[in-house]
């Protein structure tokens, strides 16, 4: 998620925690020592540059960019549909968002994750046409959270262009 | 037969200025359950319509089993779905006035099969479907899963080709849903016939091999990335 960020502008740590606080204010807090940790693997990696370092009234800030490879590495997360399974929803949202800030169209992206969660819903299905009764309702609490990530997925579909105002200002 | 059992082309359809369906092309292939899925007003049910000659499309083609349909005219149109289709609708649309056999034995009856021939598939067809007790029953009497299993039975009694479902589990609580499913899905497996499924849920969808979504009119393909 931080990578998709640095993609939407190059940023030192402080600011991406600001952006990541403004875009996911309900998602896991995120401490300024993890920014750094992870700007220095991402760095390691190849995904990140230093692009410069800004100096103002305070300590020098250092500036890190998206490389090719992170941005290719952006693209193949934003694009990949994620395992069917519960509690899935923080994660649908922040490639939404993120596919918003870094001016990709998201809904290739929800297309692909409703397609994986129906072909999901089929095999549980099929469980249930075949099972015993304690097959019936397990499949069945499964299907119920798959469907309510299809309704949200459908809703996010019909809601992307007022989202991107929002998002992207 | 290798080819599609139907097909649509580039398939327009407007009402008034409000473009309907725009462009869809489809294969449906015999045997197979397809759920045609979308949002309310997406075009889906237009699509069934245009599909099985209910309605006539504004542009492109629809060709079933190498027919070209769009270009029959009503009478013909009239013939190939009672020969050929079968419908059922989220209400049942059954006839109130007739009794449960008479309204399963109707589509026989108006293509001049006699009534004893018509009367004995209908209670053959209720019996299938595990209501041959209703036979005498009006469709108020009813629940709302056995009118939809009636009208399973009247959909399948000229053993058509192909059944064309709408909402069909639309207006029944789940464990009712889920045995129309069986029941649907069940005649699928063993007479070998095309299920067109139109839904908005997904876990109806579920039951299909295949899905086409439909948004604004426009087929989408899921697993197509632009």
């Amino acid at each position: 998620m931080l990578l998709g960020l640095v993609d939407q502008s190059p940023a030192h740590g402080y600011r991406l925690k600001q952006s990541y606080d403004r875009h996911f204010p309900r998602g896991r807090p995120l401490h300024i020592g993890q920014v750094y940790s992870t700007l220095g693997r991402l760095e390691r990696d190849g995904l990140v540059r230093l692009e410069g370092v800004e100096q103002d009234a305070g300590p020098d800030r250092k500036l890190y960019g998206i490389t090719g490879q992170g941005h290719e590495e952006t693209s193949a997360w934003l694009f990949t549909p994620e395992p069917p399974a519960p509690h899935l929803q923080p994660v649908l949202y922040a490639k939404v968002v993120v596919s918003l800030l870094t001016s990709r169209d998201p809904v290739p992206f929800l297309d692909a994750q409703r397609a994986l969660h129906l072909d999901r819903m089929r095999e549980l299905t099929a469980m249930k046409r075949s099972g015993g009764l304690g097959d019936k309702l397990l499949a069945d609490h499964a299907l119920f959270h798959l469907e309510a990530d299809l309704r949200w997925i459908e809703l996010a579909s019909d809601r992307i262009a007022a989202l991107a105002a929002e998002v992207v200002g | 037969m290798n080819g599609p059992i139907l097909a649509c082309r580039r398939l327009e359809k407007s009402f008034e200025q409000t473009p309907a369906l725009r462009g869809v092309d489809l294969d449906v292939r015999q045997g197979e359950i397809l759920a045609i899925t979308g949002p309310s007003g997406s075009g889906k049910s237009t699509l069934l319509h245009c599909l099985a000659g209910i309605q006539l499309p504004d542009g492109g083609e629809v060709t079933y089993q190498g027919t070209r349909i769009d270009q029959l005219g009503q009478r013909e149109r009239t013939l190939v779905r009672r020969r050929h289709f079968g419908f059922v609708f989220q209400f049942g649309s059954l006839v109130p006035d007739l009794t449960v056999a008479e309204n399963v034995a109707l589509p026989l009856l108006l293509d001049g099969t006699d009534r004893r021939s018509a009367f004995a598939s209908a209670g053959a067809w209720l019996d299938r479907i595990g209501v041959g007790d209703l036979v005498d029953r009006s469709p108020a009497e009813l629940s709302g899963g056995q009118r939809q299993r009636v009208a399973v039975a009247r959909a399948l009694v000229h053993e058509p080709s192909m059944v064309f479902a709408d909402e069909p589990t639309g207006a029944l609580d789940s464990l009712s849903s889920e045995a129309l499913l069986e029941v649907l899905v069940g005649l699928v497996d063993s007479t070998g016939l095309t299920l067109i499924l139109v839904t908005h849920d997904p876990r109806v969808a579920a039951y299909s091999m295949r899905e086409m979504t439909i948004r604004d009119g426009v087929s989408t393909s899921p697993t197509s990335r632009t």
